[in-house]
This record gives structure tokens, C-alpha cells and sequence, in this order.
């Protein structure tokens, strides 16, 4: 099913609608932090409401302000409506139709002139296309019965690179080379992605992994205790929001790559957020590169989501580096732990209020999820600097625990150390991969990709970590040019 | 033509407006006025159990050990004690079917055992332990009670969440069918739209009657031929959209008609995204300003009005996100549209979700800033005493929580009090379940849960407290599909139902 981001771009694309339609959908569930597993998205009665709501006024806007765009032909000649609906439901069905899927559009398309004329017969088609399951699913069906690991056919390739690549529908060039058969052959499939990567819809793709993959969705509903962070306001989490979602899409557009990722100098504040500059407020975000605000890990949105409402928090830090950035993940706490983070205090730091993780049942995993998140210490829980707390010099040093590539070892200090350290790992580069592939796909990864997964692993690391290349690579992989297994259809 | 007027509530801190829909004046439905009223369901969900410290949230047996001789628990007394006629008190009643469960963590299992009385699924879902799981693996009695009570009405059920938004199966109680999750919806201007499907387009009636009547049976007849060649598994999706589809267009015909458009003249800058400028041109439809716009929803004074059942404009939220902060409000709004759609006969089954079961958020509005999970581990005798200074405080904070919830339950109970056509109340012809996925936070048990039951629809004798003796809660949801009419020989897994519970009566 489309995601409501997907269905956005897709009727942004198709029709020219700008209006955001999906905002008004069920937010999808979460899986693994991605919203696009097939499994996980179902259709519900209220859904279908939603649906058919957009679909009525997306396109009744086409008709009234875009007619022209979807007219194919000069309106006065005989057939020329037919022909736009047929030509229409193409691309929306991002396939050709076959004749009964034809004859139940123009049906449609005969109801609405019936009761008003060729516009609305338009109208109405477009709204019964918008809201067929060809348009809402993304169609990978087999055309015979599953003998195991089989490839998409040419028009569900082309959705599926349309989707992960642009995160939107195909356009007509795309839906071109399917018919043309020029997505058969690996070099077909090269020509289009990098036709797609040179695109500017090519950021969406990317912007949405990125953004789901640290959660950014969620900022906006952050919040913290006033009493200690008076500073806090509803305001000031919808602007991490917005800044990090603005430090991401520079990330894309000025050097695509791990590094600028994990050490661009740069944090985009509005007045909001001009006390992580220090400089003199501005009403729009403007980009700023204060010292101390270096990459992803460092930006004020990702300290303050990744802190609890009344502290830092070296374990929730700590938890993603292992996590998200290294995929090597600790272990669940052990049942009855306590989860309670220590009561903020006016005399420890941070580190000594931790301690109790040294007792023999926490350390076996406290010792890597503590230490790596004791480099971010010289953040407070709404990510502003601090060299001392309670009257104690911030001791920020720290270490990846029994990391698996030796290169990450050793003493680190501050969040500065930590990012550069980890753009010279290939467990980073390799953890990535992981992630993104499994996005690509809209379904966990299994024993069945491995050879996928090793070949997009490889080429993002001989690129340098460089966004473009995993695209490519993920395009070429043998799973995403296949079906899931039976069970795992989208 | 007697117009309703509105009413803007004013609440929560500052500057926060909230204006509801007017709900007053209410006229019958068309066949409403001279028939019996019907029996609705409402099922209220709170995460993470309840306080066990003695008789604060368990009624306390009295001295004679009669079923009628008891006091309410000391935490929620104040707020409930109004309501003691009403209401049906529970002990005993274990969901063993979660607590045996394999799949899942102790949440994810109570929460999806909950309504369907099935284990969960194995699927990809993180618990809050790290353990994973799937939907639940059976329809629940909401659902089920859809299909006995709830056919002939504009909705077949609400879904609806305050504050819900784990966005897995951790925030989810309702399901069509084994592994089809109904996910709750937080936002009342969305439930506004599902009670009235103000649809964008403003036509004259019969022609969005006839549009949408041609649009689905397009989609049906799309169906029809996607359905061919599909393997079993999708042929299995394609069946359940099919399902939703017809279900849409056997009602579409009772659904309140979109508003008409505001009289010319009338029109100021609304703030909503697009704007109507009289769009007729494409045969009789404009485009409304209200989908694709979740910000604050324009001036009042440009929403339509109507009658009696019909509605009034949408709820307006003024810059309230739909987080934490924001719950009484949400709450207040999300009631008060259950409870209109209810009396006006829109829907006869309602679910509400008050937070997810992983339910890591604070309530500031009853200061309390501590994540209110990680206080429930303190909700009875703590193992881990030693290491809690702040144990009391953080007890205290948890009572709050569930007083909290009460003062909710008993909300909705008045909301109810409404008069039907045959001069009883609607809370009369209604039955609410309020229940958790545990007992205790901190036991993480799924033993002896805290079921209770208000209203008289099935007839059940309520100011009691009933005491279970070890007692499957899959025999509960039989004998409340029994008493609404429905018919089975046993609800959710068979393995853990035994029957009718005897005594509920």
C-alpha cells in the first residue's frame, strides 16, 4: 500500500496536486522504524473513507484547475475524453490496463457525463481510479504461481525503482522503457537509475530513508519538563524538527555521503534555536556553523529526542550508535530491571548518577551502552553545550566497547572524535546498507538476501560511504529485482 | 430552521482553544423516534494496569461478603462513587491466553489478547523488552459485535486513541479478522470526518449519492479483475479491501450527506488550505477547504450549521499537537464525538485507546513528569526498593494516573445520560468493558485483570463486586456477545474458553 508520503509525491506528480492530501490518512505502523512493510499496512473501513475522500477532491481540483494536463487531445473531438481517462489510469495504475480494467474506467467515466457532462465524467473517473487497489497497492503480483526467487516483470520493476528512488509514482519515460522491454537487461535497469539519480526527486528517496531511519517524525511531539528546561516550549521541538530535517536534505545536496552526514559543520537555526548559536536570532532558518555542532550527532533535534524530558540520556545515545550506526545492538534488559533513569540531581554528574550500571547484571551490556554515550555528555537533554555540570568539569570520554571493527576501538573524547572515527569504519558504511536495503524492500531481510546485502555493503563502502553508489547498488541487487518470498508480498 | 449554536470550550493551559461541534438540540434520527433504542458497546483501553496497593483501585469486600457489600477503591472513590448504580465490579478474571503466550512481550500480548481473546502472531513489531511479534491472531468482540448489533448504521465502529501512537501492534485492541488491526485514530478532526464524511466536494445530494455509488462500483469492478491470477496470499488482501469496499457502499446511502456550501457573502479567509472560490464549473463540484489541511481549522463562524443529529463544523484544535500535553483535551473531544455518535445512532460500537501499551510518555497536566511506564514497574511492593529514594512520590504519580482515568471513565458514563426516544437513558441501552493488557506493572502479570463493567444493556445486575475465581476473561467476551444476541459456542482461542461466565449476570 502506498505510504501517505508516497501517496503525496504520487498525486503531486500525476496531477499537480500540492495540498497534501494524505496528511488526513492513519499514520502507517512502524516496523523496524519504517513505515512501508507490506505486511504491516492494512486497509481499514475508516481508511477507505480517507481514501475516497482525497480521491473526490484531488480530483475535482485536477478537472477545475489542471483540465488541460490531463486532456490528451483537443476537447471537442469525439473521444478525446475517453481517451485522457485511458491514458490517465496508465500512469496511475503504472502498467497498461487490460481491457475489463479499460471498460470499468470508462464506465465510470459514462456515469459522471450522464449526470453532468464530460467533466464531470472525468472528475468521477479520476476519483474511481485514485481509489482503486491497482492505484492504493503497489502491484507485484506474480503472473503464475511461485516457483521460488522470481523476477518483478519490467512494470514492477519500474514501480519499485520509481518508489525507492523517488519515493513517487513513475513518469511516462519510465513506464516507457518497461514497455520498450529496456528494463530487462542490468544495463537497461543502469540507463533509468541514473536518468532517476540525476532528477531532483532523487532527494525525496533518500530523505525519506534518513528520516525515518532517526525518527524525525517523531520530534515534533517531543517534549520536556518545564521545570527543568524552562526554555521548552512546543515551538522549540517543532523547530529541532524542521532544523534537522533541513541539516538531512543538505546532507543529500551538498555532498551525499556518510561524512558530510556524520561531520558537516553546519546547523540550520531559526530564532528558535539561536541559543545553540549564540549569535544574534533570525527569523527563518538560516545555516550557521557554530563550534561544537559537528554531523548528524551533534544536531539539537537528535541530542534532544535521543535525552529524557529532565536529562541527557547516555543510554538512549548510547543505544543508537550501537544500534542504528554500528548494528551491533545490546541485549534487552533482563526482566524486573529497573528502567527509571536517576533522579536528576544539583551535585553528581551524570556519570557518577550511571554507576549503579557497573553492578555485575547491567555491566555485560551497560559497559558498551554507557560508554559510547558518555562522549555525548558535553550535551545537556536539549542538546545545548556544557563544559561543567553541577559545578564538575564534564568528563566526556568514552569508547565502542567490543566493537567489531577493530579501527572503532580505543579511547575516544567528545562526539567530535566519535564522528570522525566512525566515517573510516566499514561496520558504519556496512550498517547503513543494512538498513537501507531493508527499507528498499518494505519487509525484513533474510537469510535469502545475504548475497544482496554483502554486494550493496561492498560497493557503498568502495564508494566512500557515497549515497548514490548505495542506490545504484540496491537497484542492481538480485532482491530487489525479485519477489519476496510468498509470504512477505507486498 | 433552528440552528445550533456553537460553543467554544476553553481549556488546558493558555492559549490552547478548543471548539467542539455542538451537540445539542438533538432530533431523532428518521426511524429512531418510535422504536426500542438500540444496545451499543463501548470498550475503554488504560495502558499498564493499575495501582495494587490495597483497595486503592480494587473495590474492598465488605463484612458480609455479599456481592453488594463493598467500597470502592479509596484512589478513585471521589470520582467514581457518583456512579456506583452503574456500575459492575471484577475480580478473578485472568487473560491466561496472553500470559501463556509465546510471541511478544508481556504488553503486546495483554493489549492484543485484550478484545480478541487469540495470541499474537509472529511478526517484526519491538517490544519493549526487544522481543518481537505481529498482529493479533483473531477478529475481536468489537468487531464481532459489529456484525450482530452494528449493520445497519452510517459507521459500523469507531476507533479511536487518545494519545495512542505506537504506530504497531502495541497500541491496538480492535481487529476485523485474524491479523487485520484496526490501528485507533488520535485526532479528533479525523473522527469528526469518519462520524460525518464531509467529504470535499459540495454537491447537491443525489449527485454525490450517485458519484460515489459509480466511483466504488468502479473499485469493484477494478477488484474483479486485479483478483485474477493473484497468488492465495493476496488474493487474501484483495478479499478484505473488497470486504471494506462493499461494506462502504451497503452504507453509503445512510451516510450524512457532505454540508452544502456556506451562502455567498458568508465567506471570510478560513486559514484552510484551499479556497472555494464556488467551483461549479466541473458540473456541480468545488473543492472544500478542509482535506489536505491539518492545521487549525478556520474561523467557526464560516462552518455550515445544521440540525439535530447532521452536525455542526469540526472540532477546531488550535495548535495543539497530538502529544502528551494535549490528552485532557483530545480526551474531551474524542468522548464527546463517541458520545454524539452514539446517541444519534451513527455507530453502536466504540473503542477508545487511552496510550499505547508501551505508554513511555508523562502527564503533565496532572504533574506528573516522570514516564509514567517506568512508574507502574513501582506499583506494588518493588523488588528493587532499595534503589528508589523517590518510591512514594512515584507511587503517588502512578495513583494520579489512574485516578485520571477514572475521572475519563466517569466522563463518559455522563456523556451517556442523554435521553432516547422511549424516555430511558442511553447509558441504559449500553455496555462498557474497561480493562488493561496487565493487572501490574511491575508483576507484568496477566493474572487477575481489572475488568470492570458499567451500564445496562444486557440486563447485568450492576453496584456489585463480583469475585472470580480464577476465571478465563475469553468466557467474559462470550457472555457479552451471548447477551447482545450474537451467537457462538465459545470466543477466541477455544483452549481458553470454557463458557459463559457464570455469575456476570
Amino acid at each position: 500500500m502506498l505510504t501517505r508520503a508516497e501517496y503525496d509525491y504520487t498525486v503531486l506528480d500525476l496531477l499537480g496536486d500540492d495540498t497534501r492530501p494524505a496528511q488526513n490518512f492513519a499514520r502507517e505502523p512502524l516496523t523496524d522504524g519504517y513505515d512501508n512493510d507490506a505486511n504491516a499496512n492494512r486497509m481499514s473501513s475508516d481508511g477507505l473513507k480517507r481514501y475516497m475522500e482525497a480521491a473526490e477532491t484531488v480530483a475535482a481540483r485536477a478537472v477545475r484547475d489542471r483540465r488541460d494536463l490531463l486532456l490528451a487531445c483537443d476537447p471537442n473531438a469525439v473521444g478525446c475524453y475517453q481517451q485522457s481517462v485511458a491514458r490517465f489510469a496508465r500512469r496511475a495504475f503504472r502498467r497498461p490496463l487490460t481491457v475489463e480494467e479499460t471498460h470499468a474506467a470508462l464506465r465510470v467515466y459514462a456515469d459522471g457525463y450522464a449526470a453532468g457532462g464530460a467533466n464531470l465524467g472525468l472528475e468521477w473517473a479520476i476519483a474511481s481510479i485514485l481509489l482503486s487497489p491497482q492505484f492504493l497497492y503497489r502491484d507485484e503480483r506474480l503472473a503464475q504461481a511461485p516457483p521460488e526467487l522470481t523476477r518483478l516483470s519490467d512494470y514492477q520493476l519500474a514501480t519499485r525503482l520509481s518508489y525507492f528512488v523517488w519515493a513517487s509514482t513513475p513518469d511516462d519515460a519510465l513506464l516507457d522503457a518497461a514497455e520498450a522491454g529496456a528494463l530487462a537487461t542490468d544495463a537497461g535497469v543502469s540507463a533509468e537509475v541514473e536518468r532517476m539519480l540525476k532528477d531532483p526527486r532523487s532527494d525525496r528517496g533518500k530523505l525519506r530513508f534518513l528520516g525515518l531511519w532517526l525518527g524525525v517524525e517523531e520530534l515534533e511531539t517531543e517534549r520536556k519538563d518545564e521545570a527543568t528546561y524552562p526554555i521548552w516550549t512546543r515551538s522549540l521541538s517543532r523547530s529541532w524538527q524542521q532544523s534537522l530535517a533541513l541539516y538531512l536534505e543538505h546532507v543529500v545536496r551538498d555532498g551525499d555521503n556518510v561524512k558530510t552526514l556524520l561531520t558537516s559543520q553546519t546547523l540550520y537555526a531559526n530564532a528558535d534555536l539561536s541559543m545553540y548559536t549564540g549569535l544574534a536570532p533570525t527569523a527563518d532558518f538560516e545555516r550557521f556553523t557554530p563550534t561544537h555542532r559537528t554531523g548528524l550527532l551533534a544536531q539539537p533535534g537528535f541530542l534532544a529526542h535521543f535525552a529524557g524530558p529532565n536529562q541527557s540520556s547516555p543510554v538512549r545515545r548510547g543505544v543508537f550508535v550501537l544500534d542504528k550506526l554500528l548494528c551491533q545492538p545490546p541485549g534487552a534488559p533482563p526482566a524486573g530491571a529497573n528502567l527509571i533513569p536517576p533522579a536528576p540531581s544539583t551535585a553528581q554528574t551524570t556519570r557518577e548518577r550511571f554507576a549503579a550500571h557497573a553492578q555485575a547484571d547491567c555491566a555485560v551490556c551497560h559497559e558498551r551502552i554507557d560508554a559510547a554515550g558518555f562522549l555525548f555528555e558535553n550535551f545537556d537533554g536539549i542538546g545545548q553545550w556544557r563544559d561543567r555540570e553541577n559545578g564538575h568539569a564534564i568528563d566526556a570520554g568514552g569508547e565502542l566497547v567490543r566493537a567489531r571493527d577493530e579501527k572503532l576501538r580505543g579511547p575516544l573524547h567528545g562526539v567530535e572524535e566519535l564522528s570522525e572515527r566512525l566515517t573510516k569504519s566499514g561496520q558504519v558504511t556496512d550498517c547503513i546498507s543494512r538498513e537501507w536495503l531493508r527499507f528498499s524492500l518494505g519487509r525484513t531481510l533474510d537469510v535469502g538476501d545475504l548475497c544482496s546485502l554483502y554486494g550493496v555493503q561492498r560497493a557503498f563502502a568502495t564508494s566512500g560511504g557515497s549515497f548514490d553508489a548505495l542506490v545504484r547498488a540496491v537497484a542492481k541487487s538480485d532482491a530487489f529485482k525479485a519477489h519476496a518470498a510468498p509470504e512477505t508480498m507486498p | 430552521m433552528n440552528r445550533i449554536t456553537r460553543r467554544q470550550f476553553l481549556r488546558g493551559a493558555g492559549s490552547a482553544i478548543v471548539a467542539l461541534p455542538t451537540l445539542v438540540s438533538l432530533l431523532p434520527r428518521a426511524a429512531r423516534a418510535s422504536v426500542t433504542p438500540p444496545k451499543r458497546f463501548v470498550f475503554f483501553y488504560h495502558p499498564n494496569g493499575i495501582d495494587n496497593a490495597p483497595y486503592s483501585f480494587r473495590p474492598k469486600p465488605g463484612p458480609s461478603g455479599t456481592e453488594a457489600d463493598f467500597t470502592l477503591g479509596w484512589n478513585i472513590d471521589p470520582d467514581l462513587a457518583p456512579w456506583r448504580s452503574h456500575l459492575l465490579w471484577t475480580s478473578g478474571i485472568n487473560m491466561r491466553v496472553a500470559q501463556e503466550g509465546t510471541v511478544g512481550e508481556q504488553h503486546q500480548r495483554g493489549i492484543g489478547a485484550l478484545l480478541t481473546g487469540q495470541k499474537l502472531a509472529p511478526g517484526d513489531f519491538v517490544g519493549n523488552d526487544g522481543q518481537r511479534a505481529g498482529w493479533a491472531t483473531g477478529i475481536s468482540l468489537d468487531q464481532t459485535l459489529v456484525s450482530v448489533i452494528g449493520q445497519t448504521t452510517p459507521i459500523g465502529s469507531l476507533q479511536l486513541g487518545i494519545n495512542a501512537r505506537q504506530r504497531n501492534n502495541s497500541g491496538v485492541v480492535s481487529y476485523r479478522g485474524s491479523e487485520i488491526p484496526q490501528l485507533p485514530e488520535n485526532d479528533p478532526r479525523q473522527t469528526y470526518r469518519s462520524l460525518f464524511f464531509t467529504s470535499g466536494a459540495r454537491d447537491e445530494i443525489p449527485i454525490h449519492v450517485l458519484r460515489r455509488q459509480s466511483v466504488l462500483d468502479g473499485v469493484v469492478s477494478q477488484l474483479g479483475s486485479m483478483k485474477q491470477r493473484v497468488s492465495q496470499e493476496d488474493s487474501k488482501r484483495l478479499d478484505e479491501h473488497l470486504t471494506i469496499v462493499r461494506d462502504l457502499e451497503k452504507r453509503i446511502a445512510s451516510l450524512p450527506p457532505p454540508p452544502p456550501p456556506a451562502p455567498a457573502g458568508t465567506q471570510s479567509d478560513g486559514g484552510s488550505s484551499t479556497g472555494n472560490t464556488g467551483g461549479t464549473q466541473t458540473g456541480g463540484s468545488g473543492t472544500s477547504g478542509s482535506t489536505g489541511s491539518t492545521g487549525p481549522i478556520g474561523n467557526p463562524s464560516d462552518w455550515p450549521s445544521y440540525e439535530g443529529c447532521a452536525a455542526s463544523g469540526e472540532p477546531a484544535l488550535s495548535d495543539l499537537p497530538l502529544s502528551s500535553d494535549a490528552m485532557p483535551e483530545m480526551a474531551h473531544l474524542q468522548l464527546e464525538l463517541a458520545a454524539l455518535a452514539l446517541r444519534c445512532d451513527l455507530t453502536r460500537v466504540v473503542t477508545v485507546v487511552f496510550v499505547d501499551a508501551q505508554d513511555h510518555i508523562p502527564m503533565p497536566f496532572i504533574s506528573v513528569s516522570d514516564d509514567i511506564h517506568n512508574l507502574s514497574h513501582l506499583s506494588d511492593d518493588d523488588p528493587y526498593n532499595a534503589q528508589f529514594p523517590r518510591r512514594d512520590a512515584s507511587r503517588d504519580n502512578f495513583r494520579k494516573r489512574d485516578r485520571w482515568q477514572a475521572q475519563q471513565f466517569a466522563s463518559m458514563l455522563a456523556k451517556l445520560q442523554t435521553q432516547e426516544g422511549d424516555g430511558s437513558k442511553v447509558l441504559d441501552n449500553t455496555l462498557l468493558l474497561w480493562g488493561s493488557e496487565l493487572s501490574a506493572g511491575n508483576t507484568h502479570s496477566h493474572l487477575d485483570i481489572p475488568f470492570v463493567i458499567a451500564g445496562h444493556a444486557l440486563g447485568w445486575r450492576t453496584n456489585r463486586f463480583v469475585r472470580f475465581t480464577n476465571k478465563n476473561h475469553n468466557n467474559l467476551l462470550l457472555s457479552i456477545l451471548l447477551g447482545f444476541g450474537g451467537s457462538a459456542a465459545s470466543y477466541g482461542d477455544p483452549a481458553y474458553c470454557s463458557g459463559e461466565l457464570t455469575g456476570i449476570a
